[in-house]
C-alpha cells in the first residue's frame, strides 16, 4: 500500500469529525474550515489594504519612531495596524488548513501539480513578506530577524562581505538597508499575485472569495481582536546588546529561537527540507500509475457539438474543435495532462457519451438497473444516493433505517437519466446526499448536479420526473445523524403524498441514442 | 440554530481570534540568559603585493604590436594571522584572507564570542603573515601588526565590540573600561 494513503485517511479522519462539529455551530454554509483558499485571499487582500495605509506614515530615516507615532494614533493607526498584523497572522492559518484539506482529499497530484507547488510557494511568499514586515518595525523581533537572516545569508557563498557586519552597530548600519527591506516587503506581494494568479490558472471559474457574510465576520473579529488587544511597541532594536526574552509573532517567528541555536548549515537543510517535501507532495503522494483514475474520454461518433461538457469541465480540460473533412460539426476533446478524472462531463452530457472509461451515463445507468434488479422496490421504499466522500458516511452500509443505499462516487457526475430510472422503476423517493458544496473534491459537482435537477441545466432531469419525489441535502462524512433526521423528514412527507406507481416499461431516451430504451424491473 | 449552538459559536470563533492574538504576541526566551559578548567586527584594506617578470622574446613576438608590454604583473594579497586570547583561556588563530573569488576584496573580521559577564581580559593580534620570498615589499594602508591588550567589564547581554580604526590605524573596544 502506498504509505501516504493511510496518513490521507487518518487526516480525513479527525477532518470529519471538526468538519461535523463545526457545521453544527455555523451551518455549512458558514463553515470557515470549507473556504480556507477563499479566506486566504480575502486576509491577504486585507493586508495588502491596510499595509498601502500604513505606508503612508512610514519613515525609512527613522522607522522605530515612525511604528510608534502609527501605534500612537488610537483612531486610525493602531487598531488599522493590529489588523495588518493579525490578518497576517490568521492567512497563515488558512493556508495551512487549505494544503491539510487538499493533501488529505488527494487533490494534490496530477494535473493538480501545479497548483500545489504555487500554493506551497505562496506560504514561502507569506512567509518571507512577514520577515520584512517585522523587520521594518525595528524591534528586538525585528533586529532577531535581520540578524538571522544576515547569518543565514552569510553562509552563502554569494556575498564578498559578510552582511552580519552590517549589524554590529547602529553607525554601521547602511542608510539602504531599510529602503531594501521595505521594498522587499512592496515588491514580494506583487509576486504573491502573479503566484496566485499561477495557483488559480488551470480552474475553470476560480473563487477567490468567501461568501461575504463570512468575509465580513472573520474581518469584524479581526478588528475587534486589534481593538481589544492592540498591538504594542516592543523595545526598540539595540545591536549592542543581547536579548534574553523576545516577544515574537510564533506564526512568523516560530523558528527562530531553535534556528538561533543551530549551526547556518543545520538550519539551511531543515529550511529545504520544510520546503522540498511539501513542495514534492505531488509526486510522493501521487498514487501508482495503475491505481491512477484514468481520463475522459469522448465518443467523437455522437458528440453533438453541445458545449455542455466544455462549459461545466472545472478544470479547463475540455476543448471544443473542428473535426477536419466535416464542415462545422465540432466536438469536444479531452486533454488527459489536464483531467482530473472528476468525471462531472459524465452528468453533462445527454447522449451519455463523455466520461471517464466504465463511469458514462451509460455505465451509470446499467449499475442502477442492476442495483433495482436485486429485489423489485418496494411502494414505501425510499433510495439515497450517497456522495463516498461525504454523506455520513453512510455508503458504508447498504442501508440507513429501512433506504436502500446507493454509492456514487460524486453526485456530481451523476448522470440524471440514473436518477428518472430510480424514480420511475417505482421508489418511494430520492434522498440525494451530497458533500457540502463548498466542499466538493470535484469543486462544482453539487452546483451543476442541482442545476441539472431544478434549473434544466443539460442534461437536465425529464419533466416527466416528479421532482417531489427527490430531495437534495447535503452533509459531510462525520454528520450521520443529520442525514438520519434528513431521511425521517423525507419519509414523512412522501408519506403525506401518497403511494407512487411503478412504470411497467422504464425508457430513458436520449438524443442520439435508442439503444438505452430498456425494461423496467418491477 | 439553537440559542446554545449560537453562544457555543460565538464562544469558539471568539477563542480563535484570541488565540490568534495570543500566538502573534509571545514572549519567549531567546537563548542569551545573562551571557554577554564580545564580537570582532572590521574591515581592513589587506596588503597587496606583486610579481613582475620580464617577458621573452618569443613571448613578445606571440603577441600583438600593439598590445606588447615589457613585462607581465600578477597582484596577490597576504593573509592575516588573528590570535584572541579572553581571560586565562588557550589562544584561538585564525587565518583572515582577503574576500571574493580572487581574493582581491578587502578584508572582514567578524567573530563572537559568548562570555560571562564581569571583568575580562581581551587579547587580540593580527598579525600580517610574512610576504614570500622574492617578492616585492607589500603595500598596504593596515599595519603589519594591530595588537590590542586590554580589560573590561561587560555587563550582562552586553555586546562588547572590538573593531579597527582606519584614522588612528588601531584596534579599539567599544566597552566600558575596567575600573
Amino acid at each position: 500500500m502506498h504509505l501516504s494513503r493511510p496518513v490521507e485517511a487518518g487526516i480525513r479522519r479527525l477532518l470529519s469529525r471538526v468538519d461535523a462539529a463545526v457545521n453544527r455551530l455555523y451551518g455549512w454554509e458558514g463553515n470557515p474550515l470549507y473556504q480556507s483558499g477563499t479566506i486566504a485571499a480575502a486576509l491577504l487582500l486585507i493586508v495588502t489594504v491596510t499595509g498601502i495605509y500604513l505606508l503612508f506614515f512610514y519613515r525609512l530615516g527613522d522607522p522605530y519612531a515612525s511604528i510608534a507615532r502609527i501605534t500612537d494614533q488610537w483612531w486610525g493607526g493602531r487598531w488599522i495596524r493590529g489588523l495588518h498584523r493579525y490578518a497576517s497572522d490568521a492567512a497563515v492559518v488558512a493556508i495551512l488548513v487549505h494544503a491539510i484539506r487538499l493533501y488529505a482529499q488527494g487533490r494534490s497530484w496530477g494535473p493538480r501539480a501545479l497548483a500545489w507547488v504555487s500554493g506551497v510557494s505562496l506560504l514561502a511568499l507569506v512567509m518571507i513578506c512577514g520577515w520584512t514586515g517585522y523587520v521594518m518595525i525595528w524591534d528586538v523581533q525585528g533586529q532577531l530577524l535581520a540578524q538571522e537572516g544576515a547569518r543565514l545569508l552569510d553562509r552563502l557563498p554569494i556575498f564578498s562581505e559578510p552582511i552580519s557586519r552590517a549589524f554590529v552597530s547602529e553607525a554601521a548600519l547602511p542608510s539602504a538597508f531599510f529602503f531594501l527591506n521595505l521594498f522587499l516587503h512592496v515588491a514580494l506581494p506583487i509576486g504573491l499575485g502573479l503566484v496566485l494568479w499561477l495557483h488559480v490558472t488551470r480552474v475553470a471559474r476560480p473563487v477567490l472569495l468567501p461568501p461575504k457574510r463570512l468575509a465580513w465576520v472573520i474581518t469584524g473579529a479581526l478588528t475587534a481582536l486589534a481593538l481589544v488587544r492592540p498591538v504594542v511597541m516592543e523595545p526598540r532594536a539595540d545591536l549592542a546588546s543581547l536579548h534574553a526574552q523576545a516577544t515574537l509573532d510564533l506564526f512568523y517567528s516560530f523558528w527562530l529561537p531553535a534556528a538561533m541555536s543551530l549551526s547556518p548549515d543545520a538550519v539551511w537543510a531543515l529550511t529545504l527540507i520544510a520546503w522540498v517535501v511539501p513542495a514534492l507532495v505531488p509526486w510522493w503522494a501521487r498514487p501508482r500509475a495503475a491505481e491512477r483514475p484514468p481520463a475522459s474520454v469522448v465518443d467523437e461518433r455522437h458528440c453533438t457539438g453541445c458545449e455542455q461538457c466544455y462549459l461545466d469541465c472545472p478544470y479547463e480540460a475540455i476543448a471544443m474543435l473542428s473535426l477536419p473533412g466535416e464542415g462545422q460539426r465540432m466536438v469536444a476533446r479531452v486533454d488527459p495532462s489536464l483531467c482530473v478524472s472528476c468525471g462531472l462531463c459524465t452528468g453533462s452530457c445527454a447522449p451519455m457519451r463523455v466520461g471517464p472509461p466504465a463511469r458514462t451515463g451509460r455505465d451509470q445507468l446499467a449499475q442502477v438497473k442492476s442495483f433495482t434488479a436485486g429485489e423489485a422496490p418496494s411502494a414505501d421504499a425510499i433510495v439515497i444516493v450517497a456522495c463516498q466522500r461525504g454523506a455520513g458516511g453512510i455508503t458504508a452500509a447498504a442501508g440507513l433505517d429501512g433506504a436502500k443505499v446507493y454509492p456514487v462516487e460524486c453526485v456530481g457526475n451523476l448522470h440524471t437519466s440514473s436518477i428518472e430510472y430510480l424514480v420511475r422503476s417505482g421508489v418511494q423517493g430520492v434522498l440525494i446526499v451530497s458533500c457540502p458544496p463548498r466542499d466538493c473534491w470535484t469543486r462544482e459537482g453539487v452546483a451543476w448536479m442541482e442545476q441539472r435537477l431544478y434549473h434544466e441545466r443539460e442534461a437536465e432531469l425529464q419533466a416527466r420526473v416528479d421532482r417531489r419525489r427527490i430531495r437534495v441535502v447535503h452533509a459531510a462524512a462525520g454528520e450521520h445523524v443529520e442525514v438520519r433526521h434528513a431521511l425521517a423528514a423525507f419519509r414523512a412527507e412522501l408519506g403525506a403524498m401518497g403511494q407512487t406507481e411503478a412504470e411497467a416499461d422504464v425508457s430513458v431516451q436520449r438524443a442520439c441514442d435508442t439503444e438505452l430504451t430498456t425494461s423496467g424491473s418491477s | 440554530m439553537t440559542l446554545p449552538r449560537r453562544i457555543m459559536g460565538i464562544a469558539l470563533a471568539g477563542g480563535f481570534t484570541l488565540a490568534v492574538g495570543a500566538l502573534s504576541n509571545t514572549s519567549v526566551p531567546v537563548g542569551a540568559g545573562d551571557s554577554a559578548m564580545v564580537r570582532l567586527a572590521w574591515r581592513a584594506t589587506p596588503a597587496r603585493v606583486r610579481h613582475c617578470r620580464a617577458l621573452t622574446p618569443e613571448e613578445l613576438a606571440r603577441i600583438p604590436a600593439h598590445m606588447r608590454r615589457t613585462e607581465e604583473c600578477t597582484e596577490t594579497t597576504l593573509p592575516y594571522r588573528l590570535t584572541i586570547q579572553l581571560d586565562s583561556g588557550p589562544p584561538i588563530t585564525l587565518s583572515v584572507h582577503a574576500a571574493g573569488a580572487r581574493e582581491d576584496r578587502p578584508m572582514y573580521v567578524f567573530q563572537e564570542w559568548r562570555v560571562l559577564p564581569g571583568f575580562r581580559t581581551i587579547r587580540i593580534r593580527f598579525e600580517r603573515e610574512p610576504a614570500p620570498a622574492g617578492g616585492a615589499e607589500p603595500l598596504s594602508d593596515t599595519p603589519a601588526l594591530l595588537v590590542l591588550d586590554t580589560a573590561a567589564v561587560i555587563a550582562p547581554r552586553q555586546i562588547a565590540l572590538v573593531g579597527y580604526d582606519a584614522d588612528l590605524r588601531r584596534l579599539v573596544l567599544q566597552a566600558r573600561p575596567a575600573p
